[in-house]
């Protein structure tokens, strides 16, 4: 069948030389009465993920860095336009289930008013507001959208919905997916575009939503923009926050403690290593010398780059996960 | 005393003022040395982990910059030295990037040094600061608490004396296995073993 033997695209990590060891499986689980159970008119959002999990940290990636996640980081996030089809995506697929890793499966609609803001010289707020009828490309996104999640729907931890157009379009188009793909997908909120009653409106229908608009903000807006949300959250324990783009850093300590975010900073850290340090309670403290740059040319040292990027992502989720869960239990959020 | 350019100061050994501690911190004190011998008083902890902080740190950097460089040779092996310090060097390979089980297990209660210059501490940050505390002696001690695993290799662990304080037994695991794949296993002892009541 299909995507059962690794296709000669596919560079498996050497784990040998990289000292890789069978992945870390215990989890700091919230306590069970952190969550009630879903009040009546919430829907669960598909996806095999479990709400007693969490906080968690998603790296950010391409198919052909996601192999960390086998090996390294449980949690990852691939966005819809890195899923290039053929046999390597097949395989790495069925090996990240095979392998029991969250995937969260972005919608691609990033990327998609992200080629349509620089091709018309708009903004991408301009351009998120566009309805799908008048954005490029929205129709064949949803074919590969729909592609996938008919595929692999039993893959993904979570399913993020095709959020393009603001909250009227959000709405028609996530019923089209829930009528037409048979998921409840996870819906977005654009606090710039959508207001905060349409918060309150996601908040009241879902168990999970995602929070966007967080990547172009500048530092302190996103400080804001995260803590209000998490004061809004308070009306719904039930509720799970997805924040989309952003770091794992000491920010995050503002939100509320079933939740998530990604980035792909752990990739570029990889790419312009001089910017690659360490953290205490995950805010930066210093950096890494030179000398921690992967030497070019050397496939291995390549690879330990990325699984070194990856490896400080998990224990990053490992320290967020076990503070937060302190916390909760000294009653201090 | 020995001040440095930005008015900070780093005392002596004979200038530092005595460790008061009090008696909520001396009952927090049942512990015992590695090596199972006793220790009668919080103060013989203090002693057990001196790193010579003064005679390992010489004032360093160009242009008067603040920074406290120890000498390297102390806790690098001697083929690391030169790409340490070099701009093209080639230390990923020692990077351990394994995360599942750690190596070395570190227990609650447990206190660690790393390369006689930081001390891991493996205690609840927000209940038990009078076991971290008193480790937070001088100017060139640097608190970080929940340290992640890599945090002895960066270039403040150069200047400063980090004082760890990690409540997870297996992020701290990973603290000392990162550090012993990189300094050498011979770097790492522990050096307080805790004695639960």
């Amino acid at each position: 069948m299909s995507g059962d033997s690794a296709p000669t695209t596919f560079k498996p990590y050497d784990v040998e030389a990289l000292g890789l060891t069978p992945r870390y499986s215990a989890q700091h689980s919230l306590r069970p009465e952190v969550r009630d159970d879903l009040p009546a008119g919430v829907k669960r959002t598909t996806g095999n993920f479990d709400p007693y999990h969490s906080p968690i940290y998603f790296l950010a990636s391409n198919l052909s860095t996601a192999q960390v996640a086998l090996n390294i980081n449980r949690y990852i996030l691939l966005p819809m336009e890195k899923l290039t089809g053929g046999e390597q995506t097949t395989f790495l697929l069925r090996r990240l289930r095979e392998a029991g890793t969250d995937v969260l499966l972005d919608s691609g609609i990033f990327a998609l008013t992200n080629d349509h803001k620089r091709k018309h010289g708009c903004t991408m707020d301009e351009a998120l507001r566009l309805p799908p009828t008048e954005i490029d490309g929205f129709d064949k996104l949803w074919d590969k959208y729909a592609h996938y999640v008919r595929r692999y729907q039993d893959i993904f931890w979570g399913i993020i919905e095709l959020d393009q157009g603001g909250a009227a379009n959000k709405r028609v188009t996530r019923a089209r997916i829930e009528q037409e793909l048979g998921i409840v997908p996870i819906p977005v909120y654009h606090p710039f575009l959508d207001g905060w009653d349409y918060f309150d409106e996601l908040a009241q229908s879902y168990d999970r939503i995602c929070f966007g608009n967080i990547v172009q903000a500048r530092r302190d807006v996103r400080l804001r923009l995260i803590h209000t949300a998490y004061d809004r959250a308070r009306q719904y324990p039930y509720l799970w926050i997805h924040i989309l783009g952003l770091s794992a850093n000491e920010l995050v300590l503002s939100i509320p403690p079933q939740g998530s975010c990604d980035s792909s900073t752990w990739v570029s850290l990889v790419r312009y290593p001089d910017n690659q340090g360490s953290t205490a309670m995950m805010k930066k403290l210093g950096l890494m010398p030179r000398g921690f740059a992967y030497q070019r040319g050397d496939q291995t040292d390549h690879a330990r780059a990325y699984c070194f990027g990856g490896a400080q992502g998990f224990f990053t989720s490992a320290t967020w996960q076990h503070h937060t869960r302190r916390l909760e239990e000294l009653g201090l959020r | 005393m020995d001040e440095l350019t930005d008015g900070a100061e780093v005392l002596a050994e004979d200038e530092r003022p005595p460790i008061e501690i009090n008696e909520g911190q001396e009952a927090m004190f049942d512990e015992v040395a590695a090596d199972g011998s006793p220790l009668t008083h919080p103060q013989d902890v203090l002693i057990a982990l001196e790193p010579t902080p003064v005679e390992a740190l010489e004032r360093g950097g160009a242009g008067g910059a603040l920074e406290t460089l120890f000498d390297l040779a102390e806790v690098c092996h001697p083929d690391q030295l030169d790409n340490y310090l070099s701009d093209e060097g080639d230390l990923l390979h020692l990077v351990d990037v394994a995360v599942g089980e750690p190596v070395h297990a570190a227990l609650p209660g447990e206190v660690w040094m790393l390369s006689d210059r930081h001390v891991l501490v493996v205690v609840d940050l927000v209940t038990d600061w009078p076991r971290w505390i008193t480790y937070l002696d001088d100017h060139a001690k640097l608190f970080v608490p929940y340290p992640e695993p890599y945090v002895t290799l960066t270039d403040i662990a150069r200047s400063k004396l980090l004082v760890m304080v990690q409540p997870d037994p297996y992020l701290a695991g990973h603290v000392l296995d990162k550090h012993a794949a990189f300094f050498g296993e011979e770097t790492i002892r522990k050096v307080l073993s805790h004695v639960w009541r």
